[in-house]
């Protein structure tokens, strides 16, 4: 089923405010000397300052929007992208039926490959082989997190006050240090370390370097750990996702229900959350470098059929999701956690897996207060920095007891997507 | 021990400070096993421990605000179907229509539908805030939207009151003047400006006594423009002011010159070294505009660059005095537009290549939604003379490529041109036939 996109889902593929804003001015159609379809392929030519038009495209066949673009822009989707979107969604402009230019038959001929490829079973790999691999690698982390052991201890020997004296080369290094000993998990946590060092009372730096030692000694320890409990400390550490401990959802029917990009030090990260309709939650997770392109992404509050595998865990979150159908637009369901409970929840997740940084949970009945999230009982959750504001918020409920879909990292709420309790889905 | 205490060692040190020992909780005695050979890990172990702790048992905060009542829905929500018609018709120059058709039907928008028109068209604040429904008027309620409407909604009062004030003066001369001094007294210094720009269209005798009563007012600028109005009263300053002017304003063929002079007394003192004031600007704004074309014989356009020549401000001073003489013009009834004319301004365009906007928004606003307009065919390209001399270091030919560009940007700018207007003129008849579908 090709996707039905709606501005509002459109907007939410913008990977900056500033992109979108430059998409929803290119809307007029007078920018566009050609609007063509080519099933549910969409391309056009956008007039920019130079004399030849920027051919852009956009692949609506499967859920996860793709977009192509001949303009030098490093952001993905362009705003060119955006504005065909965003006219296709509005159905603006003259739009014909024609093929697409060979330009971009190539591209879409590649999606469709990659899309009909058969899945290829990872190989059988030679056991022997992996194992020396394996143990290869279990020896650099092994050192590496020894020399973290040392770092650690000097660090707290000599006091978080003189440290504050130190220049950030030296944090960079030690990051650079780790990276080398194949821990990007640990060097990412040393990166975060500067920005904890002037806090006054300096009980989060504290609490963060006991993190990272608590990462060294579960190492340490890593053959007293049951086999989920092991691949989250290998998550926490940076090893990347294992496919084949992929274990295969019961259900197939999700409701995207919201998503969030964030820089993290040289990558871009789009978190998406996906509800199932047992209450399951599923986090996908997809990674660019800075300034390459980060895939459109699902729109949210769109109901999605696809085969999805959650990876090994002690608190199954993180997953995979192939072969997705969009189900169009889908409100939030009216099942979720009270306020109250969110904390309980937490805690239990964190029991299970330490490193966990956020959960995803859909909130209910709630309302919005200045820097808050709050429940008729009149308990309440502060809302992170880079909520959205809170008109926007109120307006979604609409006066209403509302249902929020949204990230708990144990301090603040980051509120995603928002309905109105009359709009829930029974 | 809390983690408190125990950050209090780690910015010590453990060089210079002990491990604290652990206190006699359930969380104490959790610390209190984790002792390792060194201090230092004893601390890691235990900050580990202890902020995993503090991470687990964040406390719920209090609500700062009780839930809002939950309002009734709209009775009379916008039509669905017209909600991405509206969306699109705001980017373009026929949206005062699309919200008057809103308005006349009752039909109302959500806050989050007025948010998301708000965030892309902020001049728009005053046009949307009658529109929201009852929810949206509670959810919205302190927001600047309200804020720019209530400001908006009193100035349009303040504008009905002036417009009654105008007609009463025109009405009944007395009458009209004791109304305006009634209204000075009970308006602030804009609205005594507003008030002194309606003196100065046409003063009548009987506002004698306000510009008397305004000659102690507060604010400086309204004291020296009640004082320059007398002047505009024929009276023995007014001849006095006529007197003087010809020997100030001199005029030799075109060219005016301002000499010297020594400023009547009921004029006032001007302000020294300020650039809005001076003796020419009251001598020359304490006269009727058109008098004093009339009185020095000259162009209005001649005084105003020769003052503009003088001092930048004193040309904006008589540029405003000219405009404030001028009748006000009546609403003029749209105009009637075919597609005739929208092709012959397309041709204009092929030919100069620029777009003009007002000329695009009228066509947009009132050309008949229902008009065919044939695309412009693109005119052939006809080569220019070659100059006899051409732009340094160009052969002659980049200069007949860069002709054809040219040619060919005009063609499409005109095509470009064509397709917006044919674009809201869809979205006009779309709108027309849901709104015919909801009537």
């Amino acid at each position: 089923m090709p996707l039905t996109l709606t501005p509002e889902a459109v907007a939410a593929l913008a990977p900056d405010p500033a992109s979108l804003k430059a998409g929803q001015k290119l809307t007029a159609p007078g920018k566009w000397p050609v609007l063509a379809h080519d099933g549910d392929v969409v391309w056009g030519e956008a007039q920019g300052s130079g004399t030849h038009p920027y051919l852009v495209a956009a692949d609506l066949r499967t859920p996860d929007i793709a977009t192509k673009c001949s303009c030098p822009s490093r952001k993905f989707p362009c705003k060119h992208a955006l504005g065909l979107l965003l006219l296709h969604a509005a159905g603006s402009g003259h739009w014909q039926a024609a093929a697409v230019p060979e330009e971009l038959s190539k591209w879409l001929e590649g999606r469709q490959a990659r899309a009909e490829k058969p899945r290829v079973e990872p190989k059988e790999a030679d056991a022997a082989q992996q194992a020396k691999t394996w143990a290869k690698r279990e020896k650099k982390m092994g050192a590496g997190l020894e020399a973290l052991e040392l770092w650690l201890a000097d660090l707290v020997r000599e006091g978080i006050l003189a440290a504050r004296g130190r220049s950030y080369v030296e944090w960079d290094g030690q990051a650079a240090r780790m990276v080398d000993a194949q821990l990007p998990g640990v060097a990412r946590l040393i990166r975060q370390i500067p920005d904890l060092l002037h806090e006054e009372d300096g009980q989060a730096l504290t609490a963060h370097l006991g993190h990272l030692y608590l990462l060294v000694r579960a190492w340490q320890g890593r053959d007293n750990l049951s086999e989920n409990e092991h691949a989250d400390l290998l998550t926490a550490l940076g090893m990347p996702l294992d496919r084949a401990g992929l274990t295969r959802s019961d259900t197939d029917d999700w409701l995207v229900a919201g998503s969030v990009t964030e820089e993290e030090g040289r990558l871009t990260v789009r978190r998406t959350w996906l509800l199932g309709d047992g209450g399951e939650v599923a986090l996908l997770l997809d990674f660019a470098p800075q300034n390459q392109p980060l895939g459109a992404g699902y729109p949210p509050l769109h109901r999605l059929s696809g085969a999805l595998s959650y990876a090994r865990s002690a608190f199954a979150q993180r997953a995979v999701l192939e072969g997705a159908v969009d189900g169009g637009p889908s409100a939030l369901p009216a099942r979720a956690f009270a306020l109250a409970d969110l904390s309980r929840h937490w805690a239990q997740a964190l029991a299970l897996n330490p490193w966990l940084e956020r959960v995803g949970v859909l909130l209910g009945p709630v309302h919005f207060a200045p820097g808050q999230v709050c429940d008729e009982r009149g308990q309440a959750a502060a809302l992170h920095s880079s909520a959205p504001n809170l008109w926007h918020l109120r307006a979604l409920a609409d006066t209403e007891p509302a249902y929020v879909f949204g990230e708990w990292d144990g301090v603040t709420f980051l509120p995603l997507t928002v309905t109105p309790q009359s709009e829930a889905t029974p | 021990m809390t983690l408190k205490e125990l950050a209090a060692t780690a910015l010590r040190g453990t060089a210079r400070a002990d491990v604290p020992p652990p206190p006699h909780t359930p969380l104490g005695e959790a610390l209190a096993r984790l002792q390792a050979e060194t201090p230092e890990a004893t601390l890691l172990a235990r900050a580990a421990l202890s902020g995993l702790h503090a991470r687990a048992g964040a406390v719920m905060e209090k609500a700062e605000t009780p839930p809002p009542t939950t309002l009734p829905p709209a009775e009379k929500p916008l039509p669905a179907p017209l909600w991405p018609l509206l969306r699109q018709l705001l980017n373009g120059p026929a949206f005062e229509s699309a919200l008057h058709d809103l308005s006349a039907r009752e039909w109302t928008l959500s806050a989050a539908q007025v948010l998301q028109l708000y965030a892309s068209h902020p001049t728009l604040a005053t046009d949307l805030w009658p529109l929201l429904d009852e929810r949206g008027k509670a959810v919205l309620d302190a927001h600047p939207l309200r804020r720019a409407w209530e400001k908006a909604e009193a100035q349009a009062q303040w504008e009905a009151r002036l417009d009654a004030l105008r007609e009463a003066r025109e009405a009944d001369a007395g009458a009209g003047a004791a109304q305006t001094l009634e209204l000075w007294k009970e308006t602030d210094a804009d609205g005594r400006r507003d008030l002194l720009d309606i003196l100065e269209r046409g003063i009548l005798p009987e506002d004698l006594p306000l510009l008397q009563h305004a000659e102690k007012d507060r604010s400086a600028e309204v004291r020296r423009r009640a004082r320059m109005l007398q002047g505009h009263l024929p009276g023995p300053l007014q001849d006095e002011l006529l007197a003087l002017l010809p020997q100030v304003v001199v005029k030799k063929g075109d060219k005016l010159t301002f000499k010297p002079f020594v400023l009547p007394e009921a004029l006032g003192t001007a302000k020294a070294n300020a650039y809005d004031d001076s003796d020419l600007h009251r001598l020359l704004g304490a006269l009727p505009f058109s008098l004093l074309l009339k009185v020095l014989d000259v162009r209005g356009e001649q005084l105003v660059q020769a003052a503009e020549k003088k001092h930048w401000h004193l040309g904006n001073q008589l540029k405003e005095q000219r405009r404030r003489e001028r009748p006000q013009q009546e609403a003029k009834a749209p105009p009637v537009l075919t597609a005739g004319d929208a092709a012959q301004w397309f041709a204009s365009i092929q030919q100069k290549g620029q777009r003009d906007q007002s000329t695009f928004e009228r066509f947009a606003q009132h050309l008949d939604p229902a008009a065919e307009l044939a695309a412009p065919a693109p005119l052939p390209f006809t080569p220019p003379e070659t100059p006899k001399t051409l732009p340094r270091g160009w052969s002659q030919v980049e200069w007949e490529q860069q002709q054809k560009q040219r040619h060919d940007s005009h063609q499409a700018e005109a095509e470009a041109a064509w397709r917006s207007l044919t674009e809201i003129l869809r979205l006009r008849r779309e709108w027309a036939r849901i709104l015919e579908e909801f009537k």
